[in-house]
């Protein structure tokens, strides 16, 4: 608990900084660790609220969102094929 | 003989609970990016802008000591001098450029638009001590608000982002609306505000892939399309023959002279019919503090998708104009 706990530090000063080279690796760890981890969808909400969402750049402001819901998706099909 | 049941129930009702908790999160999103579109961003931006500006605050020096920055300011200040004094020969000139101008019947926007100076004041009044600020003629909040332009931070910028872009923090609450230029300091067009909070706004680079802008590169005046690379790096197709070199300076095509950049590369293909001109600023924008944003709407991005043809050279149009003038 305490290491996830730790990890989602690093992952939300990551994404203040818009550092998402370094959150999405923390991330995909956190999603192979733990069973069902949706705080990527979260993060990913986040990252674009802070640096995207912005009008008139359609789905490329939900980048963040996107991203993260296809990475839950795809470990968890992944998870349940190699387990 | 007895077996204890091995029933994954519990862990389907819990996959099913969670999967509703993740589902009902992207569907409050939708929901909310359709009927408020700044509102999530608005919120982390509130929540975010405090860490943003310590982190500033930090990596301005705010944690030195009073005898280190002192001695910044000190040093800052004669750089200051050194600067003024060069930039009087850029006075004489700009004024010049006015008074030429006038005789042709157009109205100067901003006449004494100055680069280096505006630059250097503002980074030494950011340094001063607040009794610098109230008390030395040379450090007033007036130079802050340069020219109508409002100084902004630049409180993040995401590296190596798929959104090419800077936060910064000055909003509506400044006067800063959708559109506004943003320019380096050196009279730099860098790019401009897409999303304004009350007391934040987006930046989005003009060097952002897919950005277009028009701008005259080199003493010919060769008209063309400025196409954003990413990381601050632009490229501009134009004809073969013309003649562009390495050094060249790329300006706006607005009459403010709004520096662009230099051309650090120009790729010739004798089989293509044009040549690819690769330009930057001669600054790095992923290392700017400081910005200034003009309050306005006024830039005039055009959208183009591809192909970009590249508009015709405006040598002709010069030498047209030149004769009309003769005449």
């Amino acid at each position: 608990m305490i290491l996830r706990l730790v990890i989602y530090l690093f992952i939300a000063f990551s994404i203040l900084n818009g550092w998402w080279l370094v959150a999405l690796p923390l991330l995909i760890f956190g999603i192979w660790k733990y069973s069902f981890n949706l705080e990527i969808l979260v993060t990913g909400v986040v990252y674009d609220a802070l640096f995207g969402m912005i009008p008139g750049t359609g789905w490329r402001g939900y980048i963040g969102t996107i991203s993260a819901v296809i990475i839950l998706i795809a470990l968890n099909i992944l998870k349940r094929l190699i387990r | 003989m007895m077996y204890i049941r091995t029933s994954s129930r519990p862990a389907e009702r819990r996959k099913r609970t969670i999967g509703m908790i993740g589902g009902g999160i992207l569907i409050v999103v939708i929901f909310i990016q359709i009927f408020a579109p700044h509102f999530l961003p608005a919120i982390f931006t509130t929540i975010a802008r405090p860490f943003w500006r310590m982190e500033f605050s930090v990596a301005s020096g705010s944690l030195n000591s009073p005898a280190a920055l002192l001695a910044q300011n000190q040093v800052l200040k004669l750089q200051l001098q050194e600067i003024m004094s060069e930039d009087i020969s850029a006075d004489v000139v700009r004024a010049q450029n006015a008074e030429l101008m006038s005789l042709f019947g157009r109205v100067v926007a901003n006449p004494s638009i100055s680069s280096g100076t505006s630059s250097a004041t503002i980074s030494t009044s950011s340094l001063a001590t607040s009794s610098d600020v109230s008390t030395s003629p040379t450090y007033k909040m007036a130079d802050v608000v340069n020219n109508g332009r409002v100084l902004a931070a630049v409180l993040v910028r995401p590296p190596l982002a798929p959104y090419d872009e800077f936060v910064i923090d000055a909003g509506s609450n400044e006067g800063i609306a959708v559109g506004a230029k943003v320019y380096a300091p050196g009279n730099i067009l860098i790019g401009n505000a897409t999303d304004v909070m009350s007391e934040s706004a987006k930046v989005t680079l003009l060097s952002s892939p897919g950005q277009n802008y028009p701008v005259i590169i080199g003493p010919n005046h060769i008209s063309t399309i400025a196409i954003g690379r990413g990381g601050g790096q632009y490229e501009a197709q134009i004809p073969q023959a013309t003649a562009v070199a390495v050094g060249d300076a790329v300006t706006d095509t607005s009459l403010s002279d709004g520096v662009f950049g230099k051309v650090i590369s120009v790729l010739n293909n004798p089989a293509d019919p044009f040549e690819t001109v690769l330009f930057a600023p001669s600054i790095n924008v992923y290392q700017l503090r400081f910005v200034l944003v003009e309050p306005s709407n006024s830039l005039n991005i055009v959208n183009i998708t591809k192909p970009v043809v590249p508009v015709k050279p405006t040598t002709k149009s010069t030498s047209s104009t030149s004769t009309k003038v003769k005449k």
